[in-house]
């Protein structure tokens, strides 16, 4: 069950803004979706292991060396860059998010 | 219908070159006259390369002297979905947040391909960030079924499948998370391959879902489906999930021409009940019963999680796929929106605004069922279910080389028919995701029998890396 | 507040010593221009993947096997995901449930401070205020970063600044890291709580942007008043994360997030689970650079030096291993060599507020002005006035004393004249010496000193008067 109040922490969390249709109409279908989700509920898990990886390799390492020929001209294809750095237009307070 | 250029094979088209029947331009010229006649109609290109395609194959035309130690991909034009990075060019995936960016590298793909002498002709239409299974969910408006135009081109690599189905391209790569290779091919009447998950690298395709995303193939015929893959894939370094095999580089000549006495191929029932539509039921049979004769064993197989697929398949790849596009933050490159006055509003009006409808649900659904307090119930879970999927497949490994499934339930539908409905389209999924889950490779080939005039799709699933046999199977069933 | 016992734990998250970063091959360099060290991978751009460092995951094991960790032989990566400008991909990668060693310890002054855990993880870049905007510099965004947790053991602010340092030192030592604070290689992250002895574990707080040891101990020790205070007065201390202002010196709450609080820890689907083999273990165990506490135990019984003046020694590895440098050249003077470096050297180190290194005098240098005065070739006092010169000019100390004119001569002629001259001068001396008081012959030492300007040994003016005197 997706309830309102999860659905606009979930929204805070992913920093996405939803007009006020958007938040109605996703409200709906949502749910339904979490509802269908719900038959995996009948399956027996306990003994089961996780798969994060179907390759079974491990993982490769790659030897300290650093990039003989970097591409330079990086920078320059980004939008938003004043000083050789990005910026973002807000003034970032060290100690809170807004 | 008589066939131009643009219509043949690669392999086809390889002959003529060498017998100098045509040139490196008339095939080029080919494609784009027949991009001027229906990309109108179809919508499957973003990104259209002419100029550069046709200099190119006048170089070719003036330098090559000599066929011998030249790729056969030489001088053929492809078209390369618009999820993967050409250097230069604008990689949109099919998305506001990104119509303004231009890819400042090459895919490790675009680089074999370029190496291959390949003319790279355009970016392909797709449904946006490759989540959807229509082509419908793209901010540069639906792909079109050559076929008939009222109907999807299948998603999310539609606009590959559509170009290479009417001949605007001779061949295409795109990417398969759950079935968005095979199933616009089935749709358009192409072939579409899903290799093993590790063998194609991912550097350079926009992710997804990481652990299910694979570059796929898209061509007429499975030889062509074959040689794209032998030059595209294989182990990369920078990408810590591909795998390194020790095959001999033209494997799939050799496999592409053999018999098949010696395989047994598995029916899985679960495939064939309630909700797949009689006749592309009878298409895909009847593709059995022709090739049952000629093979070792045709039997009936069981794979009993089926039913909990599109439920694990959903909630990993809307997990991951809300991970990766995090990155989409407005502070670096893509759409930044405007008037805004705290960090916060940069955020939430930028993705707001810069991401489709589909794309927002996934990411918020993804994030639920990773949050703390539901992680285990959701994402944990699916990630067991789908420990439980690949064990169904190496049961019935031990008995059969390959499986034989329809690759769709349905033959294309109509545009609108399904997007107001998110789980209606999920759940359509239902014979391609499983593959993806486990990892194993996957092809769609057209059967000889139409529904209405409509392709159907058969699709042929392999043990991991074990392409070859896959291939074996599609080829012989192709020379029906 | 006597009543009330500290329980201190502390996170360190320290940057390792490799030349590329954890995730892609950008160079790890200090003091370059602004966004001149980054790669796709590195920013985040669409369609890049991560490629493990190898000497990351090495480093990370010699700590663990330095601070008796048990080394996990499959450990995974994580995604811990959160917005912020400085982090490009939305999320970082780190590790969770499996990190790469686990229950460990270290000793610190006798006292055992268990180590939790140690992890690999990626640092995020750099943001800076201009105007109205905020600038961000990513080439700090994917170094790699060892985050090393403690149990809350530590019951006290003095305690913690103690296993700070120790920690310090054996990073040093086995060059996983600089460790330099200032350079914000190294940070410490403490939590505390407090309780009534006998009482349970207490809601704990933690401190952060704290850039030096006393500040540690400063910010600890306001926050243990602080939290008795409230207890003491039947108030619940709230959980939270505060930051330490080093004018004001109180601790304050830092915004609190509570949605960034829920990071979505998943395994890193880009990343297949680190395998560590024992045969890798055995290796870099075999190949560990000798500990600080290894290394003091064979300065005080194998080369015989005053446990004190080891301890200093010991107390910055590129001193520790200075000195073994220069004892490379002078083997047979291991306390010359102590006492000098710890006299002459070490002052003007903590006045300069430079590294040994930085000194910019060679080993071989050292040990050549100390065997000069060895061999008799200068005394001791020149020896100073020669290093003086040393430290501005850093020439050899042989063409120093060359262009100064103070090596001490041997030159028995001048010697026997000027003694002649001093004892001529000095009868009513040389009486009383004859008359049984020998104690005034340092005072004519002294005068021939004064004479030669030092250019004799004391012992030979001493031996030559000695023999005028009873001759």
């Amino acid at each position: 069950m997706l309830e309102q109040k999860e659905l606009e922490r979930l929204i805070r969390l992913t920093k996405i803004g939803l007009s006020e249709t958007e938040l109605e109409l996703f409200g709906s279908q949502l749910a339904k979706i979490v509802d269908y989700f719900q038959n995996l509920k009948s399956l027996s898990l306990s003994n089961v292991e996780p798969t994060s990886h179907v390759v079974e390799i491990t993982c490769p390492r790659r030897p300290d060396q650093k990039n003989p020929s970097p591409d330079n001209t990086l920078l320059a294809k980004m939008p938003w860059v004043k000083f050789d750095q990005f910026f973002v237009p807000i003034i970032l307070d060290a100690l809170s998010e807004e | 219908m008589t066939r131009e250029l643009c219509d043949l094979s690669i392999i086809e088209l390889r002959n003529l070159l060498e017998k100098r029947k045509v040139s490196f331009s008339d095939i080029t010229n080919s494609v784009v006259k027949r991009i001027n006649e229906k990309e109108k109609t179809i919508n499957g290109y973003i990104s259209l390369f002419i100029e550069q395609a046709q200099e190119l194959a006048q170089k070719l035309d003036k330098e090559v002297k000599d066929f011998n130690n030249l790729s056969i991909l030489c001088g053929i034009p492809i078209a390369i979905k618009d999820n993967i990075l050409v250097k230069d060019a604008l990689i949109t995936c099919a998305s506001k947040i990104l119509s303004n960016f231009i890819a400042p590298y090459d895919a490790t793909v675009i680089r074999r391909l370029k190496e291959n002498g390949a003319i790279i002709i355009g970016k392909t239409n797709l449904d946006e960030f490759a989540m959807g299974s229509s082509s419908e969910m793209s901010f540069y408006g639906a792909v079109s079924n050559p076929h008939n135009p009222e109907l999807v081109a299948g998603g999310s690599s539609g606009g590959s499948a559509a170009v290479v189905a009417y001949g605007g391209a001779i061949c295409a790569l795109g990417s398969d998370t759950g079935g968005s290779v095979r199933q616009p091919a089935s749709f358009c009447g192409v072939v579409g391959l899903k290799p093993t998950y590790g063998r194609v690298s991912r550097f350079g395709l926009v992710a997804f879902a990481s652990s299910l995303d694979q570059i796929g193939q898209i061509a007429r015929t499975v030889k062509d489906c074959a040689i794209l893959l032998s030059v595209v894939g294989g182990w990369d370094s920078a990408d810590s999930t591909s795998v390194k095999l020790p095959e001999a580089a033209d494997w799939w000549i050799k496999a592409i021409e053999s018999d098949i006495n010696d395989i047994k191929i598995g029916i899985p029932k679960e495939y064939f009940v309630s909700g797949l539509d009689p006749d592309v039921g009878k298409a895909v049979t009847n593709m059995i019963k022709a090739i049952t004769p000629h093979c070792k064993e045709v039997k009936e197989v069981s794979l009993p999680h089926t039913q909990y697929a599109i439920s694990a398949y959903y909630l990993i790849n809307m997990a991951e796929a809300s991970s990766n596009l995090a990155r989409y933050d407005a502070v670096k490159y893509g759409y930044r929106a405007k008037d805004c006055k705290t960090l916060r509003e940069l955020y939430e009006k930028s993705r707001g605004e810069g991401f489709g409808e589909e794309v927002k649900r996934r990411i918020i659904l993804g994030a639920y069922a990773l949050s703390k307090g539901y992680y285990e119930e959701y994402y944990g879970t699916a990630q067991k279910v789908r420990t439980l999927i690949r064990n169904d497949f190496d049961n019935v490994f031990k008995e059969v080389s390959v499986l034989i499934t329809p690759t769709s339930p349905t033959c294309a539908f109509r545009k609108g028919e399904k997007i107001t409905d998110p789980l209606k389209m999920y759940l359509s999924d239902i014979y391609t995701v499983p593959a993806s889950l486990a990892g194993l490779p996957a092809i769609s080939i057209p059967c000889k029998d139409r529904v209405q005039g409509l392709p159907v799709g058969l699709q042929i699933i392999g043990k991991p890396f074990d392409e070859k046999t896959v291939l074996r199977v599609a080829a012989w069933l192709e020379r029906l | 507040m006597m009543e009330f016992e500290p329980i201190i734990g502390v996170e360190v998250h320290c940057q390792l010593k490799t030349e590329s970063k954890l995730f892609c091959s950008c160079p790890v360099e200090y003091g370059a221009p602004p966004n001149s060290l980054v790669c796709p991978v590195c920013l985040g751009l669409p369609g890049v993947l991560p490629v493990l460092n190898n000497r990351a995951v090495e480093l990370a094991i010699r700590l663990g096997l330095a601070t008796n960790c048990s080394i996990t032989e499959y450990s995974r990566f994580a995604r811990k995901h959160y917005f912020y400008p400085d982090l490009p991909k939305g999320y970082q990668i780190t590790q969770y449930q499996e990190p790469l060693a686990h229950s460990g310890y270290l000793i610190v002054n006798g006292e055992k401070i268990r180590i939790k855990r140690i992890i690999l993880e990626e640092d995020s870049g750099k943001s800076m205020h201009c105007g109205n905007e905020t600038l961000i510099d990513f080439n700090r965004c994917g170094i790699p970063l060892i985050e090393i947790v403690t149990e809350p053991d530590i019951r006290s602010p003095r305690q913690a600044v103690e296993y700070l340092r120790h920690l310090r030192l054996i990073l040093q030592y086995l060059e996983v890291s600089d460790a330099d604070m200032e350079k914000g290689h190294f940070r410490c992250e403490p939590n505390i709580s407090v309780r009534r002895k006998g009482a349970s574990i207490g809601t704990r707080t933690e401190l952060k942007n704290l850039n030096s040891l006393r500040n540690v101990r400063d910010a600890l020790e306001y926050e243990i008043k602080r939290q008795s205070e409230i207890l003491s007065k039947g108030g619940e201390v709230r959980q939270e994360t505060l930051y330490w202002d080093e004018t004001k010196m109180v601790t304050g709450p830092m915004r609190s997030k509570e949605e960034s609080e829920d990071y979505r820890y998943f395994p890193e689907p880009d990343l297949p689970p680190l395998l560590i083999t024992q045969e890798e273990i055995a290796r870099i165990k075999k190949e560990l650079p000798i500990l600080p506490e290894k290394r003091k135990q064979y300065f005080i019984q194998k080369l015989g030096l005053k446990p004190a003046d080891a301890e200093i020694l010991i107390s910055e590895k590129s001193l520790a291993d200075y000195y073994e440098e220069c004892l490379k050249h002078i083997p047979d003077m291991p306390q010359p060599l102590a006492n000098w470096i710890i006299t002459e050297i070490f002052g003007i180190l903590n006045e300069k507020k430079i590294t040994i290194n930085e000194l910019g005098i060679k080993p071989p240098s050292i040990a050549k002005l100390l065997s000069m005065v060895r061999n008799g070739e200068i005394t001791g006092k020149v020896a100073k006035e020669v290093f003086t010169v040393m430290v501005k000019t850093k020439d050899e100390p042989d063409k120093i004393v060359a262009e100064l004119g103070v090596g001490i001569v041997d030159d028995e002629n001048l010697l026997n004249s000027i003694v002649d001259e001093v004892l001529k001068t000095n009868l009513e001396v040389v009486e009383k010496y004859k008359r049984g008081k020998t104690t005034v012959i340092s005072f004519l030492v002294g005068e021939v000193m004064k004479k030669t300007k030092g250019k004799f040994l004391p012992q030979k003016v001493n031996k030559i008067i000695l023999q005028k005197l009873q001759g």
